[in-house]
This record gives structure tokens, C-alpha cells and sequence, in this order.
């Protein structure tokens, strides 16, 4: 996925930036999008919060997916959190760093602060070795 | 026959469908293990993996259950404890000198002279270790993963089979595990063999553990059917091989092997009943039945029935030679035997039960469920085979004192063993009950994980490697050759191979150092500025918008926990950067406090987005001139300064701030530009002996600036005044986080300060030594470094008042004498970093 957004306004903002597809809560007052915010909806967030930030998270984000018949398998390799089925998005600790997962027709995404993504590209070949 | 086992230089024969236990009983093997203490022969005795007396070691790995375990063809198995030999123990002298190590010695013995405790450590651990480990480096270990479902069910007895198939029928997703084989599985039920539960936590969630993995089921409700435990009643000689349990006994027979010639058998219910026509049937002579009169009847034709006696003792040597009874009308009764069989009851196995809490959706069913058995004692005997604890070793601690179930579990170490109180955990709250205690220190002892024995090589599934950050500049500095290590969560360059030429670099000509590891935050939102005045001891009123100032953060009690530099943006809001450890904190507290007061704040931190590269020399300015699109003299773009420029063609945050005391650009990207513009200005710094510096050269920098790490040169009490950072505090301030602490601290005396110090010798070293006045210690050496510039060895230290109040000056760091001195060392008036 090219584009990541984070949203960071007042909890109505946010709630019509879920509209977004592709959107997760991560807190009442912020919203990450994994993908392009509709002009619409950006333009409505700011017309509901004017001091709403919404800025791209490409830079800080690292997406490391899992896909295949087995994703959701290696996943629990990482992760106690519960996936959505059968898509969605959840966040908690992926192999003991914060992480931002989203589930949808192609796998398991999971989004990471870029520092980490070395370090998780690692975990994920690890339990995607065959056993 | 299929094969045989080798038993030392002994062959086994082995049988279809024998566990271990059984082909060594056939083969006459009675003595399994010596005892832990005492050295006592243990044969088999529960047969269904509780107790530990049929550990052995198979195939090199220690402590597997030989009675629950499959034998194989060509298995090596070495029984544990004995020496020379588990059958002929020269130890077992100790258990005639049983009260030489009475229960507890080892807490009041060897205890002078000061080494005994060292050889007897090693004595003791030599004769009751079980195995070796041979510390080689072993195989991948076991896996992890997690496991969410509607309903688990740990154990697939009758009733755990029957809640797993009701639950998979009412359309829940459903998990069945249990330790051994799983016989005729319920359909659409998802079977976890070899799998036992060894932990109940919040959640709930279930660990499970098996040879090759830990799973951590994550259950919306738990079924615990773990069924019972058959109760070991306590009288002399009943840990005596050929002393056993029903159920081992009737599963030697199951397998082929009489568990004995001549049985007597005391059965208390319609279980022991079972065990009996089947011991019987099996052509076992039953010498003698002891049942209560109302199983009289149910005992089979011709068997010698003993109603109403009771068991007195156990007697033999090597094994059980005699059952010895008292009939109900009082008469002592030796009864010749080589097994003797007891069904006393069961004892419901609720450990995992006894660690949820109660509101935990946990469901217990089957014999787990069922009221235990009462437990029966003559007043003496083995309670813990596990640990080798009596009765007598009970009322020995119960008169030391140790007056609960918890105290004389934790003074005996009964129920501590591999059967984790399965087997004697009752008996030791009856115990306690008996001698009086009340009801709440007579009660069953706490359960916790884990509740199987696990080996540590399955447990370090769920442990994993350590974590490292990177910034976007790691592989630049991996390709360049820097030795690359640990700084707190990241992984850092020390040095590029010449750290003496590094710190030239900076010193003399111009250098760069990867700073993306600082925490960032942009505060922003109609109240930012009241945020950060509320949180910070920092003045903002005169803080234009392009201006910088160095900060403080403070907790409630005034107390230092970070530091750092604000940036005014003007109507965007601020910009903060903080020590690199120090973001996840720093932002939960921002949070916290915009949260508490309610303020329209964000506070994103781009610790993660944004790249750092410091670029600090007295050529720097020469350096990025040619790079740059504006000008960046001093008159334009002077000290704590921040302004956007765009340096070989990157957008850059630029901060003239730095850390080493020279003249400093930090440049503040995106992280994904950073090895383009690491390359660009070493690239341009060529002409001018541009040199990256690590983390080994800053020490010496940072040193003679006299900066001290938070964390690393202070303590968790200090206090700006006492780290001589007083002037960071905004003294017409009264609102700041940690402002009442700071004034009430201010009318009382600094007892304790950070001070520089130069020394006569030495070098990094002298970090962490203590310094004493020659006679008092007055403090300790926080850090150090040998300065080039100065020629001579500086550091930081902190260091106590004298009862006077006044701070000594002249101290001694080991031999090394230290003087205390003004901090900075090196350029105090600050003009290089002005220049």
C-alpha cells in the first residue's frame, strides 16, 4: 500500500475519517488510514475540526504482510491479538513492539514504527520457515 | 516382541503398547530413582504421571515420566540419583543419618565459617541433581503461538470429551487438549495431543505446552476436566517400591506385566473395587482385601476379605515384604506381600482451577469437580515423595514456628516438587489443620504456574530475541564499517575504527553524527502552548517563533526524568526533541497531562518519521554553505536558532543546537532521505577531512562540555539545582509540572550535587568508583574520559555535604586522586558553539 495517513482531530472528526477505507482507530482523538483519504472526507474532517492534522505516515510506518492460506497461522506466531475476521483492523503487540494490523482479502498487514521494521521483517521470516 | 531398551548395560525387552514403567517392571526392575534427600529406594507409584517417582533419564534428557511415557526400541534410559548405582547407593547411608539433615538444615547450618556454605552448595546439589545438562548448544527450540477460541477443554477423559462435543455441537469453536493421547476424539473439535495445560492466567489464557511448542489459548470460557488424582494415604513405609496406587497397578496389568505375585489391596470405593477384580482376574494373588463393610460384599469369591481395618504400616527392604493391618477389633496383622495396592479415594485435580479468579469464565467438570477424598495419615510417613518431607519433618517445622500451610510449605519445600502438591498438597493443609490452624492458614497452599513439570527449552518458546531499533542511516553506517552496538533499545555506531580521529573531527575540522535516534514530537493545536508551558519549567513568553531552548522535564516531585530541546514554529506549534530511551515515556506523560486538563493538544511523535543528522565542527558551516539555499552565518541563523532549509536538495527541520560544543547544525528529515543526505555531506566534506563520529568519540565531547546523561549521571531523586541546571527552571513560573516541589526544595539545603571532576590519571575506567575523602565515602564517578584537548582526565561525579553542609573538593576515586572543578571544561565561555 503507497499511501498512510494518520489523522489526528476531536473524536467527531475522527469518527468521519473512519468512513475512510482502510481507516483504524488507534484513539479517540487519532485515526490511521491505510491508503488514500477520499477528498471528501479529508475536507469534512477539517470543516468539523479546523485544527485537525492529517499527515502522511508513509515516513514513520513500516507495512510488513503476511499472505497466504497460512497468515493467519504464522500471525498467531506473533501475536496473542485476536484478528478480525474476515477483515478489519486491530492493534496491540505484534512480537512485542506496537503494531497496527489490518486483515482484508490479501492477508495480514501489519504496520509498525519504521525503527522496528527490520527487526519485525525478521520475526515474520522466522515463522514463515517451513516447520 | 518388538525390540528392547538398553537400561546401563542391560537389555529391556520391550512390548507392543509398554510404556517404559511397564517393560521395567517386566524385567523385574522394582527401584526407579532414589529419594531426594535420604536416598530412600522409590519404586512406581502413581502410574499416571503425577508423582515423581518414576524419573529417568532417556536418551540424555532428564526428568521423563517412565509410566506415561511409550517404550521404544533402542531407547538408552539411565535411572537418576544413586551412586555408584541407583540400585546399589553408598548415599543411602542418609537415610540412617536423618537427623544429621533434619528438615531445613541447610537454612541454619554451614553458615560459618563463611566458605562451607560453598562446598556444602555443591555437595548438596551433587547428590539430589536429576540429569546433566551437557550445555552444548541444542536444537531449534520449541515455537509459539497463540490460539483463540470459544471454548477450551483441558483434559479428554469421559467428561472433557463430553463438554468438548456438547460445546462443538451448540456451534462454539472448540479445542480439547490434554497431556497424553486423545482416544476417540468428538467430531468438529479441534485436538491438541500431548498438550498440557501448564498455567491459567487474566483473560482468560491457557498455556498449553508440549514437546515441540507452547500454545497460549485465548478461550472465551475455560472447561477444566482435568479428572483426579488418586489420593497416596500416609503411613510408615508407603514409599517403599512395591507400595502403589490402584491405577498403576491395574495399568501395569492393562499392559501385560503382573505388578506383583502376591497383592494385598486396600480399595475405600467402587474404583478400588475395580482395581481388585481386576488385579484378581488378571492372576494376581490377592492375599487380602481391606474395604470398609460396606464394599464387603462387592469384594470377588475367595478373596480374603479384611473389613473395616485399617492400614498400619509397610515394612521391607529392598520392597514391600508385609502390609501390616489393624482389624477392626484392634489386632495387628502382618500380611506377606510384594505390592501392595492402594485405592483410598481420589483428589480432584484442580490446580489449574485454584489460579483463575472468580470471575474468570472457568467451568470444572467430571472428577476435577468432585469432592476430594478425605486424606488418611497414621501420624507418620512420607507426605511429599517429591521432596522427601515426613510427618515427622511437619511437626518439627510446626514447633520452629512455621504455623500455616503456606509457612511449612515454604520451610519444607513440600508440595515444590515435579508433582507440584498433586500428590501431598491436601495432606499438608490436613496437617495444618490438625495441629489447629485456622481454617485460612490450613487452606491448600497457593497454585500457581506452572502446573506440569515443562522443560526450560519448551518455555524459551515464548521468549524472544531482543528488539532493535534502527534508524534509516543503520545500513549506511553497516556499509562504512562502524562497530555497530547496543545504546539502550537501538543499535548504535561507537566508532568508525579511529575514534581519536573522530573526536579531531569534530574538534578541528567537521564532522557527522547520526542523531535520528532522538525522540521528536510535534505539539500542535489551540492549547500546545498552554501544554507545554504546564508541562515544562521552561519559558516560553520570550521563546519567538525560529527560536530554540534547551528544557527540563520534571515530574510531580520536582525530580528530573528527561531533558531536551523546544523549538517554536510559530503558529504550528512546537517542536521537542528528547533523549533517545526516553519517547515512549515522554509522550504518555505529554498525553496524560493533556488528557487530565482536558486540552485540544495533539501530540504526534515523529520519532519514527523523522531522521537526524548532526552536522557539528568549526568548519561545519563551511561545509553545508555550499549545500544550502539561504545563509547560515551567524548573524542569519545564529545559536538555537531552528529554521527549514534544504541541504543538497532534502527538506530539512535545522536546529543550531548540538551537544559537543562546536558549531552545530542538527538536520531534522524524513527518514527515507537519509542516506542520500549522509552521502551528499560526506561527499562535500571530503576537501575539508569530514570524518563520522560515533558514540565513543561523544563521550569525550559531551564530557568536556560537561553535559550529563540523563539516566547515566543522575539518579531518580535529582533535582535540577542538584545537577547544576538550576537556570533551566523559569523561576517566574509557578505552573509548570513539579513547581511546588521545585520551591519547597529550594528552602532546603542541596545535600548531594553533580559535580565536574578532574583526575590525576586514568580513563573511562573510573566510571562507577566510589570517591571518599579518606575517610568517608563522598560519592561516585558517574563518568569518565581522558581529554585530548585538555590533556587530562575529566568526568562527572556526584557528591555528599559533610555534616557542615559544605561539599569537599579534594577526593580520592580509588587511588586516583579527584579535584573537584567548574563545569564546562572546555570552551566555558561557549563561543566555539556560538562561533
Amino acid at each position: 500500500m503507497d499511501e498512510r495517513w494518520s489523522v489526528h482531530a476531536d473524536r467527531d472528526a475522527c469518527d468521519i475519517a473512519m468512513r475512510a477505507r482502510g481507516a483504524g482507530r488507534v484513539a479517540g482523538d487519532e485515526v490511521f488510514v491505510r491508503g488514500a483519504i477520499p477528498d471528501d472526507i479529508r475536507r469534512a474532517v477539517l470543516t468539523v475540526d479546523p485544527g485537525a492534522v492529517i499527515r502522511s505516515a508513509v515516513e514513520g510506518w513500516s507495512e510488513v504482510s503476511l499472505d497466504g492460506g497460512d497468515a493467519r497461522d504464522r500471525f498467531s506466531r506473533l501475536s496473542s491479538l485476536r484478528l478480525p475476521d474476515p477483515a478489519g483492523y486491530v492493534q496491540g503487540e505484534v512480537a512485542r513492539v506496537a503494531g497496527r494490523v489490518f486483515v482484508d482479502g490479501e492477508g495480514v498487514h501489519v504496520l509498525v514504527p519504521a525503527y522496528w521494521e527490520s527487526y519485525l521483517r525478521r520475526r515474520v521470516e522466522e515463522v514463515s520457515l517451513p516447520r | 516382541m518388538t525390540g528392547s531398551l538398553r537400561l546401563g548395560r542391560r537389555r529391556v525387552p520391550v512390548e507392543d503398547g509398554d510404556s517404559i514403567a511397564s517393560a521395567l517392571h517386566r524385567a523385574g526392575i522394582r527401584t526407579y530413582t532414589r529419594s531426594l534427600k535420604h536416598h530412600r529406594r522409590r519404586g512406581l507409584v502413581c502410574g499416571t504421571g503425577e508423582c515423581p517417582n518414576c524419573l529417568v533419564t532417556v536418551d540424555g534428557v532428564p526428568g521423563v515420566r517412565a509410566c506415561v511415557t511409550p517404550a521404544a526400541p533402542g531407547m538408552r534410559v539411565d535411572r537418576e540419583r544413586g551412586w555408584p548405582s541407583t540400585d546399589r547407593d553408598l548415599l543411602g547411608i542418609l537415610d540412617r543419618l536423618q537427623g544429621l539433615i533434619p528438615v531445613g538444615f541447610y537454612h541454619k547450618t554451614f553458615i560459618r565459617p563463611r566458605w562451607a556454605w560453598r562446598v556444602a552448595d555443591r555437595l548438596i546439589r551433587a547428590t539430589v541433581g536429576v540429569g546433566r545438562v551437557d550445555g552444548a548448544p541444542g536444537a531449534p527450540g520449541a515455537a509459539a503461538r497463540h490460539l483463540h477460541r470459544d471454548v477450551l477443554v483441558v483434559g479428554a477423559g469421559p467428561a472433557g470429551r463430553a463438554a468438548a462435543a456438547s460445546a462443538a455441537a451448540g456451534g462454539e469453536r472448540v479445542t480439547l487438549c490434554d497431556a497424553g493421547a486423545i482416544e476417540e476424539p468428538p467430531a468438529d473439535v479441534e485436538i491438541l495431543e500431548g498438550h498440557a495445560a501448564i498455567g491459567l492466567y487474566l483473560g482468560p489464557m491457557v498455556a498449553l505446552a508440549s514437546a515441540a511448542e507452547v500454545v497460549e489459548v485465548h478461550p472465551r470460557r475455560v472447561v477444566i476436566a482435568t479428572g483426579g488424582t488418586e489420593s497416596f494415604p500416609v503411613f510408615p513405609g508407603n514409599d517403599l517400591p512395591g507400595v502403589m496406587l490402584g491405577r498403576a497397578a491395574v495399568g501395569l496389568l492393562r499392559r501385560g506385566v503382573r505388578p506383583g505375585k502376591r497383592a494385598v489391596v486396600v480399595a475405600v470405593q467402587e474404583e478400588g473395587i475395580e482395581h481388585l477384580r481386576e488385579l484378581d482376574a488378571g492372576g494376581v494373588h490377592i492375599v487380602a482385601a481391606v474395604v470398609p463393610p460396606a464394599l464387603a460384599s462387592a469384594v470377588p469369591d475367595g478373596v480374603r476379605v479384611l473389613a473395616g481395618a485399617e492400614v498400619v504400616r509397610a515394612e521391607g527392604k529392598e520392597g514391600v515384604r508385609f502390609a501390616v493391618v489393624r482389624d477392626a477389633d484392634g489386632t495387628i496383622r502382618g500380611l506377606g506381600c510384594d505390592v501392595f495396592v492402594l485405592s483410598t479415594g481420589l483428589s480432584p485435580r484442580d490446580d489449574l482451577l485454584r489460579m483463575s479468579g472468580p470471575v474468570d469464565p472457568v467451568e470444572v467438570v467430571g472428577d476435577a469437580a468432585a469432592a476430594a477424598s478425605p486424606t488418611t495419615s497414621t501420624g507418620a510417613g512420607y507426605v511429599c515423595l517429591c521432596e522427601d518431607v515426613s510427618v515427622g519433618d511437619l511437626e518439627r517445622a510446626w514447633d520452629e514456628g512455621f504455623r500455616s500451610s503456606e509457612l511449612l510449605k515454604r520451610y519444607t519445600t513440600a508440595t515444590m516438587g515435579p508433582c507440584q502438591g498433586a500428590m501431598c498438597g491436601r495432606h499438608l493443609a490436613a496437617f495444618a489443620a490438625a495441629q489447629g490452624a485456622t481454617a485460612n492458614t490450613a487452606s491448600r497452599t497457593t497454585s500457581r504456574p506452572l502446573a506440569r513439570p515443562t522443560p526450560l527449552a519448551v518455555l524459551a518458546a515464548a521468549g524472544d530475541e531482543p528488539i532493535d531499533r534502527r534508524t534509516g542511516l543503520h545500513d549506511v553506517h553497516v556499509t562504512a564499517g562502524a562497530r555497530v552496538s547496543w545504546s539502550g533499545s537501538w543499535l548504535r555506531p561507537f566508532s568508525y575504527g579511529d575514534p581519536d580521529d573522530e573526536y579531531l573531527a569534530v574538534r578541528e575540522r567537521v564532522s557527522l553524527m547520526d542523531v535520528g535516534t532522538l525522540a521528536k514530537f510535534l505539539i500542535t493545536g489551540p492549547e500546545a502552548a498552554e501544554l507545554v508551558g504546564a508541562s515544562f519549567p521552561v519559558r516560553l513568553d520570550d521563546l519567538a517563533p525560529g527560536r530554540a531552548r534547551y528544557l527540563l522535564a520534571l515530574d510531580e516531585a520536582g525530580y528530573v526524568f528527561d531533558d531536551g530541546v523546544l523549538c517554536s514554529l510559530g503558529d504550528e506549534g512546537w517542536y521537542l526533541t528528547s533523549t533517545s530511551g526516553g519517547a515512549d515515556r515522554m509522550e504518555a506523560w505529554l498525553r496524560d497531562h493533556a488528557d487530565r486538563r482536558g486540552m485540544r493538544v495533539h501530540v504526534i511523535d515523529l520519532t519514527a518519521d523523522r531522521g537526524a543528522i548532526l552536522v557539528a565542527g568549526p568548519r561545519a558551516r563551511e561545509l553545508l554553505a555550499g549545500l544550502v539555499d539561504q545563509p547560515i552565518d551567524a548573524h542569519a541563523f545564529p545559536h538555537m536558532e531552528a529554521r527549514e532549509l534544504t541541504v543538497a536538495g532534502v527538506p530539512c527541520g535545522t536546529v543550531r543546537s548540538g551537544f559537543v560544543g562546536e558549531i552545530a547544525f542538527e538536520l531534522h528529515h524524513a527518514r527515507s532521505r537519509g542516506p542520500e543526505l549522509w552521502h551528499a555531506l560526506i561527499e562535500a566534506g571530503e576537501p575539508v577531512g569530514i570524518a563520522p563520529h560515533g558514540l565513543d568519540a561523544l563521550e569525550v565531547l559531551r564530557l568536556e562540555k560537561g553535559h550529563p546523561y540523563i539516566g547515566q549521571d543522575t539518579l531518580p531523586d535529582d533535582t535540577p539545582a542538584k545537577l547544576g541546571l538550576g537556570w533551566a527552571v523559569d523561576a517566574t513560573d509557578d505552573a509548570f509540572v513539579g513547581a511546588r516541589a521545585i520551591e519547597r526544595l529550594g528552602r532546603l539545603p542541596i545535600g548531594r550535587k553533580l559535580v565536574g571532576l578532574a583526575f590525576d590519571r586514568g580513563g573511562a575506567e573510573l566510571r562507577g568508583i566510589p570517591l571518599h575523602d579518606g575517610t568517608e565515602i563522598r560519592g561516585r564517578v558517574s563518568s569518565a574520559a581522558r581529554s585530548p584537548v585538555l590533556d587530562r582526565t575529566i568526568g562527572l561525579g556526584w557528591i555528599r555535604a559533610r555534616d557542615d553542609r559544605t561539599f569537599p573538593t579534594e577526593l580520592r576515586a580509588g587511588k586516583v586522586r579527584a579535584e573537584v572543578v567548574p563545569r564546562p571544561f572546555y570552551d566555558p565561555e561557549g563561543a566555539r558553539l556560538r562561533g
